[in-house]
């Protein structure tokens, strides 16, 4: 029980240009790994679609998001103001979907957004994501595999799902919500307590990973299937074991935290955002991981769902997205949601590598799996970076309504991943975003 | 027995369903489809690619569920067939249809999850993680904090098998907790840390000490604390500090009362918001300067410390004795730790609140761990403190300051890195004496064996011992000493399936099959029951009746669950279950519009603390099930009673009250965690209320909306516009493809009209507990059931469950507490065990003990 509840007072926010780095790591491991050129990826979503103003409405640039006109000489609505700076850099796409999942009730989008899987079919099974199809190859080299994030945590439940990522069995990879935890994970200085933990870990996973099977061979078949969780698990941590013993000689980067504010929450929408774009920036700037999403809201009544207080507005996200004639309060919004990509975009611009700027070596894919209210087609999709890896921007690129998304995927997997012929219900690819 | 598994297993298997299972195919969808569909997606015609008489009709094995879903939703929102077609179905054909084919999905999805109505293998909640780690290790800290949130099953159950995913972060996390856990007790230090220990005798801070007085007058201004907020006083007493060259503690007091023989200080429990008058006036931050209470200013009884050892047991002593107030008023004891965080920004919590009777002096002891409290500042040089209160609240009772009750303290003692032994007493219940002490890989068997069957919760085998014991050898020789040795092996045990799982394995191999029903032994059996009732590990009685082999006996069971209903633990029951049954979570969902009311939002953790404690006190005093429905009593504390005007009610923490019916309490449905939960935060919501009501009381859950249909038709152009939300469902209904499915939810939420979104009542055509903006509303709490039973008002809705509907609500209370002590959804051949107990329940009164005991008794339970 509060007796007295003051609040806490918020830190000024992070400046645009992140924190300071120590750079001598940097550059030694950049002498260390010159052979392989970096290859990077992360995916982002935001929630419950984006406000639609027919063609020749008077506020069609004022509120819209999708750009006016195709190709190269496109118009920007005002709403992407903030990234137009990059308009070399930056597709916006059209048009796209999921076929599978065109006919149903919204809500389910971050299920499936980068799975490509028909979870109505399959009820809620599901498949691997892109991220984590790509992170088998991309992660090797890395201290994380993938850094998963959400605003709301975990994984939920199946049609509301709080995470992006799925892994080769289609099950949900939780996502981490606390800055300071996803911080101290990558960044926390290893005490001694840990270094004596990781001389022990793979013994005592290993003798876990035994016991386990032993358990196994004493269940019934449903029981088995449960298990198989667990052990996949236990295996998946048996191989992240080993890879914090090859990193182990290596310092972990030091980052200052004091800049970054670690105790923010979603109940401050602008601060939360900014610091979990700046955690984004940090691991893939630090090389700690090469492959991140980052699922800004769960399509749930819940604090994510508050998000418009951060532009003042007292409306739901979810209520914002209903409204179909008087845009200005929805765009005002996803103007903000903009924003903060935005900067992060420009964050990863700003930093400049052996070959480019870390954006030229990062393909950002952020989007949504609805576009007006809850209809579950033409996804807004905006593509950026990725330069090194033959991505080429500055267009808007409309697609008909019976190309899959998935097609999208299949270009991005043979781009940074290994030789893709397919993934999930594509049927081609998309080469009009490659150089 | 056999023989009626044997026919339950085979009327689960009859009962698989599909589109095409049987007649409903042939009989019901196909002669719709013919009729209706086939001339345009059929042999002849395929528009859009379709041709719907080659669907494959299997939903489950079939490739063609997802275009079924389709046709439903489209012939559900009457898009299909078109209207320029010329067979139109009629809507009761089309209601047919929709239901049919609505209900196939179901009992697909049934199928799809379906376990065979068998417990599967689950990995323990975060709060029974928590909970387990506390009773096996004898320490009460916040564990489980930084795991994953976890996500609940369709029912609301967090301990549903199917929706507790294990991940690597999972085990990640597991491994890391348990070290740091064991080594706090294991690797502490071999010196007995030194205390820092303060006692405070208020009546130093009245100083000089009064001269005689003689007038009234004087006394009073006497009696006065001398000195304003913010300074303090240096303890010039008893006090202890580890480190010299830290700054020594500060005591400070304001608004206290100097005790008639000057010997201590007296605490008015009297809040901020206790103003005398209007019982329901709004809050007030500070009073008047008076200085005595009577203005609503919080007496404050403080004691800073520097650098104080945060992160150990902390023992509070205080010698104190209860001045009464008018009508057996007593004043409540309450401290909390805390510390700054800035000039005047504090966090704190808080560690006991108990009410104190005696008028004699009495010392009262507590010990509690730092590590649970917010006592570290995260700002270098902030003092960390200890505060106490009286927590008695004036509340809705009218008492005067001078017929509040007052504590009257005659002194304080803290002590920090408290330890009555050392080693502690956890580190000894691992490291127990044995004769073996001296011999070490004989002792480190010893000690892992013991752990490992606590653990596990069940005897272990010598080849489980044998692998943990080589693994320990294994470790030895890497790690710094034998301690830090069997702090890694133990952490092997805690990341174990045998611990984190609650698993039923049988004794031998298995092949891949399904298993043979059995009933459950005695261990496997004793952990189901703390699980269920106490949302952790067994006990020593529980294991000690698993190891006689008497557990599962019946009259023995039956004795244990009253136990363990009587035991505190119980309250992990009543907590879990009914936030997960009443969806409490739904309150902290939602926000409530500041245009609308003026509203704290910690208040909301009162809503949910109501029906947490309603729950619980049915389940205590044994009250029957009715009470859910309605109740004469209300469980209240002052601030609740404030919000739901209810006067004379005084006090600290939720008790039960008596409530007369002007008032509009009793039972679940009219707690503000319900009617709040499911509302828009501004106005009313009666789709969510009725929702809510078929849903967790009825068991009845309505079909999920079709898709591309919004919650409620969106006002457009001027007239919809300007409609209130009452106004808007009524439009909504005239939709056709809406009616059919709000006829049968909307009559439930009506009757709820009486309560606006905090869930105050209201009546007529004014709501006074909102904002000027908003308070013309016209209240109608009068609805029509679909089958024709009309309802004048919430009372009669009350009336109508608990006679017309007593047995539908009585079986949906069964099969709600059935789904949450099994784990897993409740499947077909659970129906004969179900129906048994409703037959029992029926018999004895109701009761709600009776619910939980025959659940226990029954063979689901009993059985793998």
């Amino acid at each position: 029980m509060n007796h007295k509840s003051w609040h806490l007072s918020r830190r000024t926010v992070l400046k645009s240009a992140g924190v300071s780095l120590a750079l001598p790591w940097l550059e030694c491991m950049a002498a260390d790994k010159k052979a392989a050129p970096k290859k990077r990826f992360f995916a982002g979503y935001f929630a419950y679609g984006v406000p639609m103003p027919e063609d020749d409405a008077a506020d069609r640039m004022d509120h819209g998001w999708f750009p006016l006109g195709e190709g190269k000489g496109y118009q920007a609505p005002a709403m992407h103001a903030s990234i137009m700076p990059l308009r070399e850099k930056v597709t916006f796409l059209s048009g796209l979907s999921h076929p599978a999942m065109r006919g149903t009730s919204a809500h389910k989008g971050a299920d499936y957004f980068l799975t490509g899987a028909n979870i109505l079919k399959t009820y809620d099974k599901q498949s691997i994501s892109i991220d984590q199809y790509l992170a088998k190859s991309l992660s090797k080299d890395t201290r994380f595999k993938s850094l998963v994030m959400s605003s709301f945590g975990g994984v939920n439940r199946p049609y509301r799902s709080s995470t992006l990522s799925f892994d080769r069995s289609g099950r949900p990879i939780p996502a981490q919500n606390n800055p300071a935890e996803i911080f101290r994970r990558m960044f926390g200085e290893v005490t001694d307590s840990e270094k004596n933990a990781l001389a022990s870990r793979g013994s005592i996973i290993d003798e876990v990973l035994n016991e386990a099977k032993d358990l196994n061979r004493r269940l019934g078949k449903t029981d088995k299937a449960k298990m198989d969780e667990f052990l996949t698990s236990v295996r998946e941590v048996e191989r992240m074991t080993e890879r914090s013993v090859q990193w182990q000689s290596t310092p972990k980067p030091k980052v200052d935290s004091s800049k970054l504010e670690l105790d923010a929450d979603p109940t401050s929408p602008r601060e939360y955002l900014t610091v979990m774009y700046e955690l984004l920036a940090l691991a893939l700037q630090t090389d700690t991981t090469r492959v991140a999403t980052f699922q800004t809201a769960c399509e749930e009544a819940g604090l994510t769902d508050r998000f418009p207080s951060a532009v003042g507005l007292a409306n739901s996200s979810h209520k914002l997205s209903h409204e179909k004639k008087n845009y200005a309060d929805v765009a005002a919004y996803i103007t903000f949601l903009n924003e903060m990509h935005a900067g992060f975009i420009k964050r990863l611009d700003s930093v400049q590598e052996e070959d480019g700027t870390l954006l030229d070596n990062t393909l950002c894919f952020y989007g949504c799996a609805t576009s007006k209210t809850h209809r579950a087609i033409n996804y807004p999709i905006i593509l950026s970076g990725g330069k090194n890896m033959g991505f080429q921007h500055g267009a808007h690129l409309h697609y008909g309504e019976n190309v899959p998304l998935s097609n999208l995927f299949v270009t991005i997997g043979n781009q940074l991943g290994g030789r893709t012929a397919k993934f999930a219900d594509s049927t081609a690819d998309i080469t009009e975003v490659l150089a | 027995m056999t023989n009626s598994f044997g026919t339950s297993l085979l009327a689960f298997l009859v009962s698989i369903p599909a589109v095409a299972s049987a007649g409903n195919y042939e009989t019901e969808i196909r002669p719709f489809l013919t009729k209706y569909c086939v001339s345009c997606h059929g042999p002849n015609k395929q528009k859009a690619d379709l041709r719907l008489d080659k669907l494959d009709p299997d939903l489950i094995n079939g490739s063609d569920a997802d275009m079924w879903q389709e046709v439903l939703d489209l012939i559900n929102i009457s898009e299909m067939p078109p209207k320029e077609a010329s067979a139109q179905p009629k809507r009761s054909e089309r209601q047919f249809i929709v239901d049919a084919l609505t209900l196939s999905f179901r009992q697909a999805m049934e199928a799809r999850r379906s376990t065979g109505g068998r417990n599967v293998i689950r990995r323990l909640t975060a709060y029974e993680y928590n909970n387990t780690l506390r009773d096996l290790l004898s320490l009460d800290l916040q564990y489980a904090v930084d795991l994953p949130p976890e996500g609940s099953a369709k029912e609301g159950f967090k301990n549903n098998s199917s929706v507790l995913g294990t991940s690597a972060l999972h085990i990640e996390y597991f491994e890391r907790i348990a070290r740091s856990a064991l080594e706090r007790i294991i690797l502490a230090p071999t010196e007995q840390p030194t205390p820092y220990f303060v006692r405070v005798e208020p009546e130093l801070a009245f100083k000089p000490e009064p001269a005689p007085v003689t007038t009234e007058n004087q006394k009073k201004k006497q009696r006065k604390p001398k000195r304003r907020p913010g300074s303090g006083y240096d303890i010039k007493g008893d006090h202890f500090v580890p480190d010299k060259s830290v700054r020594g503690p500060l005591f400070r007091i304001d608004h206290g009362e100097r005790s008639t023989d000057g010997s201590g200080v007296l605490l008015a429990g009297n809040r901020p918001s206790d103003k005398v008058g209007d019982p329901f006036a709004a809050d007030r931050k500070i009073g008047g300067s008076q200085g005595d209470g009577r203005s609503g200013y919080q007496p404050e009884f403080r004691v800073e410390m520097y650098e104080v050892p945060h992160d150990a047991p902390v023992l509070v002593r205080v010698q104190l004795s209860a001045v009464p107030g008018k009508d057996d008023a007593y004043p409540r004891l309450s401290f909390e730790l805390g510390s700054f965080r800035g000039a005047n920004v504090s966090d704190q919590k808080e560690a006991a609140n108990i009410e104190i009777r005696s008028t004699e002096p009495k010392v009262y002891e507590f010990v509690v761990h730092g590590a649970n409290f917010p006592f570290q500042s995260n700002k270098p040089g902030r003092p960390s403190y200890f505060r106490i209160f009286n927590d008695y609240r004036r509340g809705t009772s009218h008492l005067t300051y001078e017929e509040l009750p007052k504590l009257n303290i005659d002194w304080v003692e803290i002590k920090c890195n408290h330890y009555d032994a050392w080693p502690s007493p956890q580190k000894k219940a691992i490291f127990f004496d044995s004769e073996h002490r001296n011999d070490e890989p004989v002792y480190a068997r010893e000690v892992i064996a013991r752990f490992m069957t606590r653990a596990y919760r069940r005897p272990v085998s010598d080849a489980e011992v044998d692998r943990k014991t080589a693994l320990f050898r294994k470790l030895r020789t890497q790690e710094a000493s034998f301690e830090a040795t069997i702090v890694s092996t133990l952490t092997a045990v805690l990341c174990s399936s045998n611990f984190l799982l609650l698993s039923e394995p049988e004794a031998t191999v298995v092949q891949d099959v399904a298993t043979e029903r059995r009933l459950l032994n005695d261990y496997e059996l004793a952990s189901r029951l703390s699980y269920f009732l106490w949302s952790s590990m067994p006990d020593e009685t529980l294991f000690e009746l698993a190891s006689k082999e008497q557990l599962h006996k019946s009259n023995v069971l039956l004795a244990q669950v009253r136990r363990m209903i009587a035991d505190p633990k119980s309250e992990g029951f009543s907590r879990n279950f009914a936030s997960q049954w009443l969806d409490l979570a739904g309150i902290h969902r939602l926000a409530v519009n500041p245009e609308y009311f003026d509203f704290k939002e910690k208040d909301k953790g009162l809503f949910e603390e109501e029906s947490i404690q309603f729950v619980h006190q049915v389940l205590k005093s044994n009250l029957g099930i009715d009470t859910f429905i309605d109740s004469e009593f209300a469980m209240l504390n002052p601030a609740l009673a404030k919000h739901y005007r209810i006067p004379g009610i005084g006090g600290g923490s939720f008790q039960q009250h008596a409530i007369s019916k002007e008032y509009h309490r009793g039972g679940l449905m009219t707690q503000a965690s319900m009617l709040f939960g499911n509302s828009t935060g501004s106005e009313t919501h009666p789709i969510k209320r009725g929702v809510w009501v078929l849903e967790r009381l009825l068991d009845d859950p309505p079909a999920p909306p079709p898709p591309n249909v919004p919650d409620l038709p969106e006002p457009e152009g001027k007239d919809l516009a300007n409609l209130s939300l009452k106004e808007r469902l009524v439009e909504h209904a005239q939709v056709e493809s809406c009616r059919d499915c709000h006829a049968k939810i909307d009559p439930w939420g009506v009757p709820f009209e009486n309560y606006n979104a905090l869930g105050q009542w209201r009546e007529g055509s004014s709501d006074p507990l909102v904002h000027k903006a908003h308070q013309a509303v016209n209240i109608d709490p009068s609805t029509q059931l679909k089958n024709g039973k009309r309802i004048q008002n919430l009372d009669d809705l009350k009336k109508y469950i608990l006679t017309e509907k007593k047995s539908q609500f009585r079986t949906a209370v069964v099969r709600k507490v059935m789904a949450y002590g099994l784990g897993r959804y409740l499947e077909f051949s659970d129906r004969p065990a179900v129906d048994a107990i409703c037959e029992t329940v029926g018999k004895e009164n109701d009761s709600f003990q009776t619910v939980i005991e025959q659940i226990v008794l029954s063979e689901p339970f009993l059985t793998k």
